[in-house]
């Protein structure tokens, strides 16, 4: 228990010092017209606290896959003088790092009128700039921006592997796992709570994390083999767990009791998910041969093959608003792909030599999803509207491998 | 001060075998490396020498009854393998491994299953334990005790062959034996 550096409720809220401020961005689809945005600097009696703030905000809209925020070194003294692009934000920044408060303004160059007049304040200064562009986003493509949620990720080498979070745009990291050994697959179960697959005893088994008190529980100890712990509803969470050489999906409560069995396969059946209204959950199952995904009917009992076009269809996600799933295509090769709820309607988004965990953002348009897009070892953030995408956060020496993600829900 | 100086060097020598470690060149696990040389320098002492040979001859022989392993990929059943490098009768080393563990009842095994890396993290766990599974189930039709064996999935966590290539692919496909108590 010791070895665990939890994080306290304010975490979510806390100041960086070290907020790094380096990214690579990487665009997959250069024919897709994006929109111009300036960042003007932001007027401020703390210059180095409006650097980092107006720093976020071109990070962030350069992120969305629908901006390009060119960095303008200076302020804006009329904004009907601008030209070029299509919106100005500019503003100013009060307060300290953990005492922000952003007065902004985002000007339509075109109609030339101020389109976003707004305060925002918070103990985090990059939350101000991630709520600015998310408001941003609200007003251009009528859905709030993505960008106030979490991701908690597994990184380290092949022979450790620990838990880490950081914000939705791959900055703000935080280690919250210090054990010397393998921990993967993390999953948020509640806003306070994560789950993930680690080899603490001799054998892989799940367990469950409290961020706010650190304490850890074994989910499930009665095999030599469980992974994948999905909530579910009423203190009860799906689990794959090995039992008589196969491997199969139930309903386990806190306590570690199997209060149902799901799935019966001779063979594998792993990665519950649930859809939002909890009426069906997906999994993959290799009951026909090869991996495919499937849609059990909770109510009904019965189970719908949803893929075929690929002979290894892997880590189903369910989107937020229960319309589309995004899975893997494993071999030689792998795609992100995304079906509609029911299949069908697959379509390729982005091929690569590895990816993994696709992870949806709670506005249902971008997935997080860890490999070697482009030759670089890291989590991308991925826009499945127009296929652009980012390079969140980067294999370094500190960790070189990933072995799983998850993206929070908004974290007010 | 003696104490700060060996902890710096033992930062000093972690932070350089760290580095060393996150390099994308792919690289041979470090610690594979040095076990041969101290065998060497205990060699010349010849009365030795005849007490050793046998230990080394049943350490050899352990070690090609306890042979790794095989499986085509995305399988779990066990089979003639005959493809990127790998010729072996799987059925027939483990008639081998039971055989000489029914002769041996106080030998114990753990079968490690491991897979290669084109697979996704959670799927590849499931398999390696199915692959553990497989060879632990056909080893206790063969009359061998359940309790005589444990089984582990590692998932493509320990890979034998790092490269990216399918000669490589077809080692990491593999269950390991490691003996617990003789």
């Amino acid at each position: 228990m010791k070895k665990i550096v939890f994080l306290v409720i304010s975490f979510f809220l806390a100041v960086s010092s070290s907020y790094a401020q380096n990214y690579e961005l990487n665009i997959t689809n250069p024919n897709y017209q994006k929109i111009i945005i300036n960042v003007y600097n932001l007027e401020s009696s703390n210059p180095e606290l409006a650097k980092k703030v107006k720093n976020v905000i071109v990070r962030d809209l350069n992120m969305s896959g629908f901006y390009q925020a060119n960095d303008i070194n200076s302020t804006l003294s009329n904004p009907s003088d601008i030209n070029g692009c299509n919106y100005a934000f500019y503003g100013s920044v009060s307060g300290s790092d953990n005492n922000v408060i952003l007065n902004a303004e985002v000007y339509n160059v075109q109609n030339q009128k101020v389109v976003i007049n707004t305060k925002i304040t918070s103990n985090n200064f990059a939350w101000v700039s991630h709520k600015l562009v998310d408001n941003f986003m609200l007003y251009d493509t009528g859905i709030y921006g993505p960008f106030e949620s979490k991701i908690i990720f597994s990184a380290g080498n092949r022979k450790v592997k620990n838990l880490y979070i950081a914000d939705f745009d791959g900055e703000n990291i935080h280690q919250i796992t210090h054990y010397n050994t393998n921990l993967l697959l993390p999953m948020w179960t509640t806003d306070n709570e994560v789950s993930f697959t680690g080899y603490l005893k001799q054998y892989p088994s799940v367990y469950l994390l409290n961020l706010s008190n650190a304490h850890l529980t074994n989910l499930y100890s009665n095999s030599n083999f469980s992974e994948n712990a999905t909530y579910y509803k009423n203190g009860l969470y799906a689990v794959s767990i090995n039992k008589n050489s196969n491997i199969n999906i139930y309903l386990v409560n806190k306590s570690g009791q199997i209060e149902k069995q799901l799935t019966n396969n001779n063979g594998i059946a792993i990665s519950p998910y649930f859809t939002p209204d909890l009426s069906k959950m997906l999994y993959v199952s290799n009951s026909e041969g090869s991996p495919q995904i499937y849609s059990l009917d909770l109510g009904l009992g019965v189970s719908t093959r949803l893929t075929f076009d690929c002979s290894n269809s892997q880590s189903p996600a369910v989107s937020p608003d229960g319309t589309k799933i995004a899975y893997i295509c494993a071999g030689s090769n792998f795609s992100l792909n995304i079906m509609g709820i029911n299949g069908g309607n697959s379509e390729n988004i982005i091929s690569s030599y590895y990816i993994d965990s696709p992870s949806w953002s709670y506005d249902s348009r971008y997935v997080a999803a860890y490999g070697s897009i482009d030759s670089k070892e890291g989590i991308y953030i991925i826009n499945t509207i127009n296929g652009n995408f980012s390079l969140a956060i980067g294999a370094n020496k500190l960790y070189s491998d990933f072995s799983g993600l998850d993206v929070s829900k908004k974290i007010n | 001060m003696k104490k700060t100086y060996l902890s710096l060097a033992a930062i000093v020598s972690a932070s350089f075998l760290a580095y060393s470690c996150s390099c994308t060149t792919p690289k041979k696990p470090v610690a594979e490396a040095p076990a041969p040389v101290k065998q060497e320098v205990q060699q010349p002492v010849e009365k030795a020498a005849p007490v050793a040979q046998p230990q080394v001859n049943e350490e050899e022989m352990l070690k090609e009854i306890f042979q790794s392993i095989h499986f085509n990929f995305d399988k779990s059943n066990l089979t003639q393998i005959d493809k990127w490098g790998i010729n072996q009768n799987v059925p027939k080393v483990l008639d081998g491994i039971s055989d000489y563990m029914a002769k041996n009842p106080a030998i114990k095994v753990k079968i490690e299953g491991n897979c290669d890396e084109r697979g996704t993290e959670a799927y590849n766990l499931a398999l390696g334990q199915r692959r553990a599974d497989s060879a632990k189930n056909y080893l206790v039709m063969h009359g061998i005790a359940a309790d005589r064996i444990e089984t582990l999935s590692n998932g493509k966590l320990k890979p034998v062959d790092p490269a990216h290539n399918e000669y490589a692919w077809a080692k990491n496909r593999n269950d390991q034996f490691v003996i617990l108590s003789k």
